[in-house]
Parts: C-alpha cells; structure tokens; sequence
C-alpha cells in the first residue's frame, strides 16, 4: 500500500520511529528504515551497523543512519541476536535511499520475542496512517 | 539573535545624536516576529524542500544537497541569497566611519573594490563578518550574515550618531543571486546577456538588467569563481525583474547543468573551502586572529573597534586556532565534538559534515594552536575515536576545483 507518495508494504511490521521488520519463520527477522523515513532524511551518506552477535534491546538504539545535514538512531523493533549485517551499506549508503525495503536493509537478527512483536509494533495500515498525518504536516 | 551577541550601546554616545538618517522596515517585521520571504519565495515554493533560517523560509535542497554541490564543483548552481541582509552607508564620513567600524582600511580601496572583513566588539569578538563594497569614498554597500541583520544594523546605528553619515536598510527592496561554479561567467552571459569578464575577483561594478540597475560582485560562498547579483526596486510583493532573473537562470541553467541550489549545498560547499560561518566557527567570543583570518586585519591603521586586542594576538599568539580536519577514519565529526591527543582534549570542532566531493569526513575546529598542520588527532564520534589529520582548506585538490583551478 502507499501513503502518499510513499511506499509501505504490506507483509511488514513498523515501528513509530519508522523502522521495519520482516519477520521469516519463528526467529528470523530483518530490520531497516522505511521509505518514508530514508526521503526524510534524504542524501543518506554513512550507517553504523552493530557487530554480529551484538545481544540488542527492543526500543533501544542499535545503529546509526548519516545524512549531510544530520545523524539518527536507528532502533532494534524488538530484542534479539544479531545474525547478519548488510556491509554493503558501509561502501554504499545510497542503497537505503534506492530500495529501503531491499538492498537497503541494516541486519538481521534471531529473537524469542517475535510472537508477542505483533502487538507491540504497528501494522502497515496503522503505519500509514501515522506517514499521512506527518506528511500532511510536513505541508 | 543570541543574547551574548546583542550590542552594548557605548556610553560616550549618550549625548544629544545628530540628525540622521536611519531607515529599515526588514527590522520593523523582525520586531514582529513575522516570518519573512524573500522576493524569489514564489519561484521555489512548490520545487524545493524548504527550511526556515533566519527568521525566512528558504530553500534547503531542490533535488539533493549532493548533486547541487558536484554541479557547482563541475559546472555552476544559482542560490537565492536574498536573505543575507544589505545596507548602503552614504556621507561626508562614510569612509571615516567604516573604518572605525571595520578591520580592514577601506581608504585603501579603490572604488569598484569589494573588500572581506569584521565588525567587531571593542574587546576584538567577532560581531560579524561581511563584505564592503566602496562605490566612492562616500557610498559604501554592505552585505551582512541574514542571523545577524538586526544586531549588525542597530551597532551600526548606534556609532554612526557620531558620523555625519546615512545608513538604510536595502534588504527589502531588493534581490541577491548568487551564481557560483567554473561556467558561472558563461551562464550569466547566455541567460542574463551580461557580459562579466572585465569584472576581476573582489571587484563589482554596475550593470543594466530589465531596466533596472543590478550591482555584480565577483564573489562567493563556495570557494569557485562566482558572481552575486544585486537588483534593486524589487520587493517580496513586487519581485518582476528578480523573479525574470531567477527563471532565466533556470531556463538557461539545464543547457549548463546548473540547477537551482538551496542552503544545504551552501553549507556543504562553504565548509569544503574552509570558509567560516558566523555562529559557528566565528563568535562573539572568537577573534578574527584566532579564526586564522589575521591577513582581513589591518594593524597599521589608526584605530577600529577590537584593535587593541587584536594587535596583541597577533605578536603575542593565540592558545586556540581555528584550524581544518580530514577525517581519515569513517564517520562524520559534526559541531561541539571534543578533539583528543594521547587522551588530552585539545579542541572541538566548530562546523562537520560529509564532503560531497571527498566522499569523506571534514571540519573545521578550534584546536590548540601548538599543534602543528599534518598532526593526528581523534575526533570523539559519539564515544567512538575517530583519526583525522589537520590540514589547510581548501579540502579539495586546488589544481583541480576551486576558482583557482587550472581551466583546461
């Protein structure tokens, strides 16, 4: 689905702080930044990803996104393992701002909570509806 | 305007004023709080991503702060400059007056010269930095940082009772360009047919556009070869030959690949230069000796605003100097980070970001001054100890960028 001019797809989960998780099987998810979140943020040019095995904790920042004018938090949805980063994304940031959903995704992780993610985390109609009321006033 | 900024009103001027006269309705909307537009804001509206700074709402980027910054590199950019505050100083004492007021002798100008230069507080702080533009020994312009338009204004006010002079505020009826990169010159020439290249750096001169009379500069913010377009008689309500003058830029612009360019290439393309931005790198308490600027000084004239000081800096030296980095590890320093040296803190940076050009880290930060230019230190990235080198900007290959480049 779309809000916008932006894009939301819909086998995701969502955070408030506009990040994504794509839950595969029991353990397995993949985390990055949404659509709208990397046009916010715009010209991105550096990440910071956690080291492999990193322990994260839901809510708690667990890497960094750089655009030329600012630095953000990017939060682990839930708690977990990390299993895999996209180092990729040290050489080329620009793929967050190309394909958020794909080439642009930050690490994946192993967790025990995924179950209960569903509830805590927003679903992508709910998601939209946050995207469109900030960017109605985005103006 | 900050609080440690606002200007203190010298108690020998608390006799009778003269009559004189000072006009500026930009400052009448400052004092009510009304958020300004410049007279282009129509033309960008609905093209940019906009911010607001200084009290306007100005273009941030048009398409990416990266791709308007390797325009101007490559070939040129054309920035709305209009919020950058502009007053005309006119008198008997014109001259007299601005050299009490400014650091650089502007009796040494010829006129046509456009000079870089201070105001300063009495103690040597920086008040601002601006540039003049001597038209005769009589008639000056002045263009000044838009966050500090009122404050520059009432200090020059306020020490211009003692001078038989004029001062007024241009800034509301008129436009300011910036055309910046290597084929600036050729696109003016094909969008504006204005012919500029009897026009040597630093110099200005007056030219017919639509009628109306348009003051060029050969100057910048970006460290290329450049140009800054005055157009008077326009106003936000009434913008005619300004809003003319930015589309012809456009239109012409595409065959240059010179787009349009918001604040965000500015900053980036300033920083890459190594030029100072006031309230950042330069402040009120900052002196132009210690920002490494000793060259905009005139010592051997009789007096100024901050000379005392200064004069002393410059024989004694200075503990801090504002000085470039090259980050040589990833990561990109931003203001207020703390520098280290074998675990002693040394300096912070003043101004960060990521160099478009580079594709690296760079900065500018007061360090202390004993460290010699090629020294390692760390920049403290949010905990992390990033190496970076001390080096002069320009950060870029001055060969190959820059107004001083080699034209092939």
């Amino acid at each position: 689905m779309r809000a916008g001019k932006y894009e939301i797809p819909e086998d995701l989960l969502f955070t408030k702080d506009h990040e994504w998780l794509r839950v595969s099987g029991t353990s397995q998810a993949e985390v990055g930044i949404t659509h709208y979140a990397s046009e916010m943020l715009h010209d991105i040019v550096f990440v910071t990803l956690p080291q492999v095995g990193t322990e994260l904790e839901g809510g708690k920042p667990a890497s960094t996104v750089e655009s030329v004018k600012s630095v953000s938090d990017v939060v682990a949805p839930v708690s977990g393992t990390v299993t895999a980063i996209n180092e990729e994304l040290v050489q080329h940031p620009e793929l967050i701002n190309q394909d958020p959903y794909g080439k642009g995704w930050f690490f994946k992780m192993e967790s025990s909570s995924l179950s209960t993610a569903k509830g805590l985390l927003m679903a992508p109609t709910d998601y939209a509806k946050l995207v469109e009321q900030l960017a109605a006033q985005e103006g | 305007m900050d609080s440690e900024g606002r200007p203190r009103l010298p108690s020998q001027l608390c006799g009778s004023p003269r009559a004189i006269l000072i006009t500026s309705t930009q400052l009448v909307r400052f004092e009510l709080g009304l958020a300004s537009k410049t007279q282009l804001f129509a033309e960008y509206e609905e093209k940019a991503k906009l911010t607001e700074f200084a009290g306007y709402d100005l273009p941030l980027y048009f398409d990416s702060i990266i791709t308007e910054h390797l325009a101007v590199r490559n070939a040129a950019g054309f920035f709305d400059v209009s919020h950058m505050a502009r007053f005309l100083i006119e008198g008997k004492q014109a001259e007299e007056f601005l050299n009490k007021m400014v650091t650089v002798d502007v009796s040494k100008a010829e006129p046509g010269r456009a000079q870089y230069t201070f105001l300063c507080f009495e103690n040597g702080g920086v008040i601002d930095d601006l540039i003049t533009y001597k038209a005769s020994p009589e008639k000056f312009f002045m263009v000044v940082n838009a966050a500090n338009h009122q404050k520059d204004f009432e200090w020059l006010a306020t020490w211009s009772r003692q001078y038989d002079v004029s001062l007024s505020d241009l800034t509301s009826d008129s436009s300011l360009i910036s055309v910046q990169g290597p084929l600036a010159r050729e696109l003016i020439r094909a969008a504006l047919s204005l012919d500029l290249s009897p026009l040597k750096r630093f110099r200005f001169s007056f030219f017919d556009f639509e009628g109306l009379e348009v003051m060029v500069s050969r100057t910048g913010y970006t460290g290329e070869d450049g140009f800054e377009l005055m157009l008077r008689g326009v106003t936000a309500e009434s913008p005619g030959a300004a809003a003319m003058m930015w589309r012809k830029l456009a239109e012409k612009g595409k065959g240059f690949k010179a787009p349009p360019c918001g604040l965000g290439a500015r900053d980036t393309l300033r920083l890459e230069a190594g030029l100072p931005l006031y309230g950042n790198d330069l402040t009120a308490s900052t002196t132009p000796v210690e920002a490494g600027l000793t060259r905009f000084i005139d010592a051997s004239k009789q007096d100024y605003l901050g000379k005392e000081t200064h004069v002393r800096q410059i024989s004694e030296g200075t503990a801090k100097a504002l000085r470039g980095l090259y980050l040589l590890d990833n990561g990109i320093p931003r203001s207020h980070y703390p520098i280290f040296l074998s675990g002693e803190e040394v300096g912070s940076v003043t101004s960060g970001t990521f160099s478009p050009l580079l594709r690296r880290g760079i900065a500018l930060a007061y360090i202390k001054s004993s460290l010699p230019g090629g020294s390692i230190v760390e920049v403290d990235i949010r905990g992390t100890r990033c190496k970076a080198e001390i080096r002069p900007p320009p950060f870029y290959d001055q060969e190959l960028y820059g107004w001083r480049r080699k034209l092939a």
